[in-house]
């Protein structure tokens, strides 16, 4: 069972690095730029498969959840933040972090 | 083969929502896109798909988890002409739907957890010290097998009803369907797209999504039958796929295929397979509208006529 709170600094190093080793960044993210990718330079589900429209966005928050899981934490799926284009990878950190289950 | 280029609309709504209590979240989430009819090009209308999901929550997302899906989805052109079949109509699905997913086969020990929250700790990218290039690989080590080893499948047992606007026409299916992604295909696809790119772009292409079902379909309207109704059984499989080209542009490709094992009379056999091909770009041109520029090829409702050609057109997006 999760007993843990990751601190901000590792959540944002657990969803960095556990999207890096799925290689599912967004393209052009770097370790010095990551905080201003939005969800629009994602291209989440584009295109959309008609039978499953959102499948890679579910596959990003089952990504994301079980690398939490790993770190002896857990956090809901990030569904709200990966459906708003505008949101930054500091904001799904952010959003991870006060999202943790305990 | 059409070589016309006609133009294109295409607009975008959306919307999710999404609640969690408890073991079980709750997801809504809407899209409407106002597009050209997907069958002819030749009318305007609205494609929409809503969807409500109840889906069991847990905290390991490994293994199995399944949810109730409730949605609707088709299309309706602005002429509301309610009595083209397979353009101007709704799909009416309830599903079971399975997700299994995967990314490594045995579960960290609790050293393993700590030593894992040490490196997070430690990691430059959320402000820590530094790690070595052995911590590093330690880290991403822990993190599981990367892409190769992943996997997730998304299965569903369905019903469904198929009908004009107006219900005058309207048939049912009840089938099952299984998404995935087809692993490592996409690296030998991406050769030709990665030449387009400028050298050192952090770019690359995602893995191809595909989805084959398969259905037994009742009711269908076949005017050469006594009663009016034909019964077929029904494959379908799609395709799609995303690859970085150019400078920030992205190449999108889709296929939807069905075949009919014992399509309508009304129809014929020469109708047994349809299947649509698309390949487009969009070229961003100021905030939310973008220059789109498409291919299709292949037979589609409602005329089914072997249809290809080029198409340009504008789309906006709101979502």
């Amino acid at each position: 069972m999760p007993t843990t709170k990751l601190t901000l600094g590792q959540c944002e190093s657990v969803m960095y690095r556990s999207l890096e080793r799925q290689k599912w960044l967004p393209n052009g993210t770097t370790e010095q730029n990551w905080k201003t990718k939005t969800v629009a330079d994602w291209h989440l589900d584009d295109p959309a498969l008609p039978a499953d429209p959102s499948f890679q966005r579910k596959t990003v928050e089952l990504i994301l959840q079980s690398a939490f899981y790993d770190a002896g934490s857990a956090v809901a799926p990030p569904t709200p933040i990966l459906t708003d284009k505008s949101k930054t990878l500091a904001d799904l950190a952010q959003w991870l972090f006060d999202n943790q289950v305990s | 083969m059409r070589t016309i280029l006609r133009s294109l609309l295409g607009a975008t709504l959306a919307l999710t929502l999404s609640t969690q209590a408890h073991a079980i979240s709750r997801n809504f989430s809407y899209r409407v896109d106002v597009t050209n009819n997907p069958g002819t090009l030749e009318a305007i209308g609205a494609g929409f798909d809503i969807r409500y999901e109840l889906a069991q929550a847990s905290a390991n997302p490994a293994g199995n988890h399944f949810a109730a899906l409730l949605g609707v989805s088709g299309f309706q052109t602005f002429d509301r002409d309610t009595s083209v079949v397979g353009v101007n109509s709704t799909s009416y699905e309830v599903a079971l739907v399975g997700r299994y997913f995967k990314v490594r086969d045995m579960q960290l020990t609790m050293e393993e957890e700590a030593r894992m929250r040490d490196l997070a700790a430690k990691d430059p990218v959320g402000g820590g010290p530094g790690l070595t290039d052995e911590e590093k690989a330690e880290y991403l080590q822990l993190l599981g097998g990367g892409q190769k080893a992943r996997r997730h499948w998304a299965y569903r047992f369905r019903g469904v009803c198929e009908s004009t606007q107006d219900f005058d026409r309207k048939q049912y299916a009840v089938g099952a369907g299984l998404t995935a992604e087809i692993p490592a295909l996409h690296e030998a696809l991406d050769k030709i797209p990665a030449l387009t790119r400028n050298p050192g772009t952090e770019a690359h292409a995602q893995p191809i999504r595909a989805h084959i079902g398969a259905d037994w379909v009742a009711h269908m309207p076949d005017s050469t039958e006594a009663d009016g109704t034909a019964t077929s059984g029904r494959a379908i499989g799609q395709v799609a796929w995303g690859a970085p080209v150019a400078n920030g542009l992205l190449l999108r490709v889709l296929y939807e295929g069905e075949y009919l094992f014992d399509p309508p009379g009304q129809m014929g056999d020469d109708r047994k397979y349809n299947s649509r091909f698309q390949a487009w770009l969009t070229v961003p041109v100021r905030d939310g509208a973008s220059l789109l520029v498409k291919w299709i090829d292949g037979r589609w409702a409602p005329d089914y006529i072997k249809d290809s050609g080029p198409a340009l057109g504008l789309t906006v997006s709101f979502d």
